[in-house]
């Protein structure tokens, strides 16, 4: 109970920190929007409007304050590039709203195809007394370690979507009007994001097995007379997952970002082209508050894997 | 009965065993004593059937109450192998920590073997559960419920190894293999579990093997002894004919250099020429002790601990973690006198070390005081692997405290030429050569880089040495060339010792004078022999009755 | 006792990690090296008449949508990726060994502040970071590099400070204070050789990580700006015409492929030598 509430207290503070500096780096260094988004036309009675209703004219910690206290209400200001219509502002609230789904779906499918394939992989492999299969999968890894995601997701669109037809590159489904057809895109950028996941991960518990396969527990079951079936996943593979987990939560951090990367190659309208576009056309307020989701996200990760990591190992778990 | 016969094992070539045969009789306990590397384990593993693959069978058979197990040349019936493993014979290892499963409760470890060699035994799972329970208090474990549903890391070291013990002989195995099962513990621990083993075999008349490298508990408990050199049994025979009359060079050898009180029977039998020595070379120790005392004119200490306690900072990572200010040393206060060891014995744990490197300034968070009258005393720890720096060759690290004090003393100007010679000189001292200077560490044995160490500890010439149990992790026989190698040293810059050990025998030899330490607190300070022969405190007692 | 087997004779095994690795490595580098100097066509010069024209003998990789050679685009594009990350490395290594030595070695507060940003920005994917600073840097070459080597610097700092915590107690560290080494020595000379082969490996995989971070910033347009041609843009240039010319795509696609993998082998091989 204890160790919860610290955990909780820690998550928060660092919320706080993240959430100084991403007000401090995007509100206080850039200096001042107003010119950049009346242009160089506007009066200094509209420049003064426009900084009282963006709130610039108060002391950067009143501000910070102010700014604190919307993102907790839900309220998350407004865009300064993008509008509703001539009069109102594009509040970052919906800018964001119909994104998110696509964003998390992609991660979702992404991490699923990967655990379902790298852990059987990687037992398998650990497993394998043949040379030649440990020889393919390690160079096979290897090189899917090595391919950029973009690069993947090109060829992923070339393969199934030029060559075989299983999907159309650029035709996205809402996952407003067809589910099921936004599923279904959805898997080939997910493929992309995962290929080289699974390398990573595959070689992870491989290596966590076989350090374990070495380590005098494995020699006192073998000389109880435990087969080696019942050595690898009666005794072994328990310990061996113990390192994978933490290193899952590591994998969930950076299919978030490989999403970012693989959403501009299928056209998904995700929050990763949100981001790229904000930063290119320097939106401060959405680069803002996604950075800020996306540290939200990352930490409620790690979180849960610390957590899950104490229930499987029972030497942290009573300690 | 079982028995080996003329069995060779190689790794890549190398023989690790070479043509031994070996019988066990019903009820015997053998011992296969030997340094390390002279193929005990390898011995032993093969006999369970669990030789590392790289390993090659090369002449041989193993035959199980007339059942052949292994036989060179014969692709071994691993379920055959696998039958017998756990049911007709079993193992204990050294390590009982990692050796169990640390993700697995004890109660299942010891019950897979039920379920895995005599499933039809019992109706269900209960009974099973009652059977391990049984087993549990006949090992000597209390509560054995909560033993039972209890993770290895929950129990202590003694306890671990004894629920390793009730795993071995759940199934009335006619052959138990203990590997070294007591040298990762405690001496009183490690008394109870040598009884324990006894009682068992008393109880069930199974063979035992038992492999250690410490001949005076191998004296304690088996029956029969072979002797192992580089894979070769080199004699074999009933363990107090070994100790009272060896046979053979190399068990004169290694007898000899076993140290402890009852040394000097086997030495007066023997009339080996370097016993002699050793007899000789405590005599004229006996003698500067009494130059020291009765010539009275009361030296100055050289080192003066007044009332210090040391404390430890217990601190968790997290921010709100609270810090514990642990205190590992209570109130010591002693002195050390030029030219004198001062023997520090106590079990793991006890604040031997902590005092050590207080005491040295490594560690700050202490009360009281440390006066010292020497410069720079310099350290010589455990492990021979971990105190050479691995990056650098010998002769680097020789010169290195020379070039250290070049920049703290201005007085002091080393050329690079006088820093070789004196390192090369230093060398010879402590009985290498020339040739080491330009070797890195990875290339010289344990003894050697012992040997090193010692140098470098003594190149800067200091009077005080600190010796954390630098013999402890070496073979008997090379153990005792390096404690030769420090007496002489002594005699020859009329140096200090304050020597740390966890065995009793090795103090015994080395000190002048003796202290009992004990979870923190010096429990008795004295002469050797005055201790020896009138131990005051309850504790000093039990730790000699090991001797 | 065998509880010491350090003294075990090295494996030697034929290292072919380090073999492969190391002949990919080179001749990335040599065609690298080669192409900042000279290529065999204009990387700027555009012609109709050249336009998607499919891999032939004086074209290898064929023409791009402007009938420029993709074999010189791709050999000046590999240059100047391999600058920016060896550049990217340089930084975060020599802050990364800086950082990680000090905080390692001494502990205390400065090490409890270092690390809490270390450990917040590490559990952050490295793209993202690098990202949040080229928005408020601006893009371009320089700014590239800064953000990446600002963004790689905690991973250094992390294995760096690992292993100066590992070290800082050991028994031949302990002796060095005893002898009275001043502590910049302990640190550099006494502690530092020593961690060179972890040391390596992660500036290996950092080239790596420097390589595919790039290579993400320039395909997303927020990296080195055209006309520079990096592998980045390239590719991203290649995907409209992906049906077409698919050889576009795959030029600069494999070697990216090629350069990563070929140092991936190498750490690998590094890895295993000091083993």
């Amino acid at each position: 109970m204890k160790y919860f509430i610290q955990k909780i207290a820690t998550l928060i503070i660092t919320l706080l920190l993240v959430s100084i500096l991403a007000f401090l780096a995007f509100q206080i260094i850039p200096g001042d929007v107003v010119n950049s988004i009346l242009g160089t036309e506007a009066t200094p009675e509209m420049e003064e409007a426009l900084r009282a209703e963006l709130g610039l004219d108060k002391p950067p910690v009143q501000r910070y304050l102010a700014w604190g206290k919307d993102v907790l209400r839900g309220d998350f200001g407004v865009s300064y590039r993008y509008s509703k219509n001539m009069n109102e502002m594009m509040p970052v609230k919906e800018l964001i709203g119909d994104k998110l789904p696509v964003t998390l779906w992609l991660a979702l499918l992404s991490v699923g195809i990967t655990v379902i394939v790298a852990i059987p992989l990687g037992v398998l492999w650990a497993g394998t007394k043949n040379k030649f299969l440990d020889g393919f999968l390690n160079v096979l890894t290897q090189t899917s370690m090595a391919i950029p995601a973009f690069f993947l997701g090109i060829l992923v669109t070339y393969l199934f979507g030029i060559a075989l037809k299983m999907f159309a590159p650029g035709a996205y489904v809402s996952y407003k009007t067809d589910f099921g057809g936004f599923i279904h895109y959805l898997i080939f950028p997910a493929i992309a994001i995962a290929i080289p996941k699974i390398g990573m991960t595959a070689r992870f518990l491989r290596n966590s097995t076989l350090t374990e396969l070495k380590s005098d527990y494995v020699r006192t079951a073998k000389s109880k007379g435990v087969s080696d079936t019942g050595i690898l996943f009666k005794h072994v593979l328990r310990n061996a997952m113990l390192p994978v987990v933490t290193f899952l939560g590591m994998i969930i951090a950076e299919v978030v970002a490989g999403s970012i990367v693989v959403e501009q190659v299928f056209s998904l309208p995700g929050i990763g082209r949100l981001l790229i576009s904000s930063i290119s056309t320097r939106d401060f307020p959405v680069v803002e508050i996604l950075i800020l989701y996306i540290t939200f996200v990352v930490i409620v990760v790690y979180f849960v894997v610390d957590v899950l990591y104490r229930i499987l190992d029972p030497r942290i778990r009573q300690k | 009965m079982i028995s080996i016969k003329n069995l060779t094992i190689s790794f890549s070539g190398k023989k690790a065993v070479d043509g031994i045969s070996l019988q066990l009789e019903p009820g015997e306990i053998l011992g296969l004593v030997g340094e390390s590397g002279s193929g005990k384990s390898v011995t032993a593993l093969t006999l369970m059937g669990l030789l590392a693959s790289e390993g090659v069978m090369e002449t041989g058979e193993i035959d199980f109450n007339g059942q052949i197990l292994l036989k060179a040349g014969v692709k071994p019936d691993q379920k055959l192998l696998r039958s017998y493993r756990g049911d007709h014979m079993s193992m204990i290892f050294q390590e009982p920590m990692t050796s169990l499963n640390p993700t697995m409760k004890i109660g299942p470890q010891i019950d897979e073997q039920l379920l895995l060699h005599a499933k039809n035994d019992f109706k269900d799972a209960a009974e099973r559960k009652k059977r391990v329970l049984e087993t549990l208090e006949g090992v000597g474990l209390r509560d054995v419920e909560k033993v039972y549903d209890s993770y290895p890391h929950q129990l202590s070291g003694g306890m671990r190894q004894r629920a390793m013990i009730a795993m071995a002989v759940i199934l009335h195995p006619d052959l138990i293999i203990a590997d070294e099962p007591t040298t990762a513990l405690d001496v009183t621990i490690q008394n109870q579990i040598v009884k324990l083993l006894k009682d068992i075999r008393d109880r069930e008349n199974n063979s035992m093997i038992f492999i250690t490298h410490d001949l005076n508990l191998a004296r304690r408990i088996c029956t029969r002894l072979a002797v192992m050199k580089d894979g070769k049994i080199v004699e074999m025979g009933p363990t107090e004919d070994i100790f009272t009359k060896p046979q053979t060079d190399y068990a004169k050898k290694l007898i000899a250099a076993v140290p402890g009180r009852k040394k000097s029977v086997a030495v007066d039998s023997a009339e080996n020429e370097s016993d002699k020595n050793v007899e000789n070379k405590s005599e004229s120790k006996a003698d500067k002790k009494i130059v020291g005392e009765a010539g009275g004119t009361k030296k100055s200490p050289i080192l003066t601990v007044n009332d210090l306690s040391v404390f430890y900072n217990e601190r968790s990572n997290k921010i709100f973690g609270k810090t514990v200010h642990k205190c590992v040393v209570e109130h010591a206060s002693f002195e050390i006198y030029p030219g004198e060891t001062l023997g520090l014995v106590g079990e793991s744990g006890c604040g031997k070390s902590s005092l050590c490197k207080a005491i040295l300034g490594i560690n700050k968070d202490i009360t009281g005081s440390v006066k010292s009258a020497t410069v720079r005393p310099q350290m010589v720890f455990q492990d021979p692997y971990s105190s050479l720096n691995p990056s650098k060759s010998i002769g680097w690290l020789l010169e290195e405290p020379l070039r250290a004090e070049d920049m703290i003393e201005k007085s002091i100007k080393y050329t690079k030429e006088m820093r070789r010679e004196m390192a090369i000189d230093m060398l010879r001292r402590v009985g290498l050569d020339e040739y080491y200077y330009d070797r890195m560490p990875h290339q010289l044995s344990g003894g050697q880089r012992q040997r090193v160490s010692i140098g470098q500890a003594l190149i800067t010439k200091p009077s005080l040495i600190f010796a954390d149990e630098p013999v402890s992790a070496l073979d008997v026989t090379i153990q005792d060339q390096v404690l030769e190698l420090l007496e002489s040293l002594q005699e020859e810059y009329g140096l200090a010792y304050l020597f740390i050990s966890h065995d009793i025998n090795v103090i015994y030899r080395v000190s002048d004078r003796i202290m009992v330490m004990k979870k923190g607190q010096i429990l008795e300070i004295g002469d050797k022999d005055q201790l020896f022969d009138n131990p005051q405190h309850p504790y000093t007692k039990e730790l000699l009755a090991e001797s | 006792m065998k509880v010491f087997n350090n003294g075990k004779a090295p494996d030697r095994k034929l290292n072919i990690y380090l073999i492969v690795g190391a002949v990919m490595t080179g001749l990335v580098l040599i065609w690298a090296v080669v192409g900042i100097f000279w290529t065999p066509y204009s990387t700027t010069q555009m012609s109709a008449s050249l336009r998607f024209h499919a891999p032939t003998w004086s074209h290898p990789f064929g023409t791009d949508n402007f009938g420029r050679d993709i074999f010189s685009r791709v050999m000046k594009a590999v240059g100047t990726s391999a600058i920016i990350s060896i550049l990217v490395v340089a930084i975060s290594a020599v802050l990364g060994i800086l950082l990680g030595a000090i905080t390692g070695y001494f502990g205390g507060i400065v090490d409890a502040v270092v690390m809490r940003v270390v450990d917040a920005v590490n559990g952050f994917p490295s793209i993202l970071l690098a990202l949040v600073i080229i928005s408020l840097l601006g893009k371009g070459r320089q700014n590239v590099v800064l953000a990446l080597g600002m963004a790689f610097t905690p991973s250094f700092v992390r294995i760096v400070r690992g292993e100066f915590i590992r070290l800082r107690d050991a028994d031949y560290i302990v002796r060095a204070r005893l002898m009275g080494v001043n502590k910049p020595r302990i640190l550099f000379v006494h502690i530092l050789p020593n961690i060179f082969s972890t040391f390596w490996v992660s500036v290996m995989i950092g080239f790596n990580n420097a390589i595919l971070a790039e290579s993400g910033l320039s395909y997303l347009g927020i990296g080195v700006q055209a006309p520079d041609a990096t592998l980045g843009s390239m590719l991203s240039d290649a995907q409209g015409y992906l049906a077409k010319s698919p050889w576009f795509a795959l030029a600069p696609g494999l070697t990216i492929v090629w350069t990563v993998l070929g140092a991936a082998m190498l750490s690998e091989g590094i890895g295993k030598l000091k083993k």
